[in-house]
């Protein structure tokens, strides 16, 4: 797995919705949406760094 | 090469001989080059029939992981601070894995109409809601009023990844 630079991510929810359903992260200085499916490799590596405690995902806005 | 060192192809000669009469020398000009085709990788040390595959059943394998779209068009119905309206944008094939997509850009909002309520304003517009295998939920809003309003984005550019 390539070494992703993940400088932010946060936990995202739309107006009306009761869940969270994806997570904003800045990847490579680049804003992208990442589903919450573990065969995206992007949250793969989220979940990674969490674990290693690299990265901490912040709580959605509340709308 | 010339005469000296050439003969015929197909012909046995006993004299130094380097080459075919009429060949091209690849090296005789700057960027000369070789162009090589037809070469299938294997797994293992079996050889397979060689694979002709169409560009459009290239191109669909390439999708399921990388896709990036231009001209995309979409609208829908919000409520004025309460609600995201959604529109959808299919996957040109099923994706390996919900992929990991950018925000529309490039494009441009229609102006808001006012269904009923007060007139609202045109908030954030063509952020990924969430993504599938099968297509991309981007969201419209609207803002400033109490209105139901109907948002229109137009001529966006989207990408999604679902690589390995």
């Amino acid at each position: 797995m390539e070494h992703l630079n993940i400088t932010a991510a946060q936990y995202h929810r739309g107006l009306g919705d009761t869940e969270d359903q994806s997570i904003q992260a800045t990847i490579d200085g680049q804003e992208m949406s990442v589903p919450l499916d573990p065969s995206n490799r992007h949250y793969a590596e989220i979940l990674r760094q969490v674990e290693a405690g690299e990265l901490t995902i912040q709580g959605a806005d509340q709308p | 090469m010339g005469s000296t060192y050439s003969r015929p192809a197909g012909t046995w000669t006993t004299d130094y001989t380097f080459t075919a009469t009429g060949a091209v020398d690849i090296t005789d000009t700057l960027n000369n080059y070789l162009a090589v085709t037809g070469v299938q990788l294997e797994v293992g040390d079996t050889v397979t029939p060689f694979e002709h595959r169409s560009y459009g059943d290239e191109l669909a394998r390439c999708q399921r992981y990388y896709w990036k779209k231009t001209n995309i068009n979409g609208v829908g119905i919000a409520q004025a601070n309460v609600s995201d309206a959604l529109f959808a944008v299919d996957c040109p094939v099923v994706m390996r894995a919900a992929p990991t997509a950018t925000a529309l850009s490039g494009g441009s909002t229609d102006a808001v109409v006012a269904i009923s309520g007060t007139p609202s304003a045109g908030g954030a517009t063509g952020l990924v809601h969430s993504t599938h295998a099968t297509h991309v939920f981007y969201t419209m809003q609207c803002s400033g009023g109490t209105s139901i309003a109907r948002i229109s984005y137009n001529n966006g550019t989207a990408t999604a990844d679902a690589e390995l």
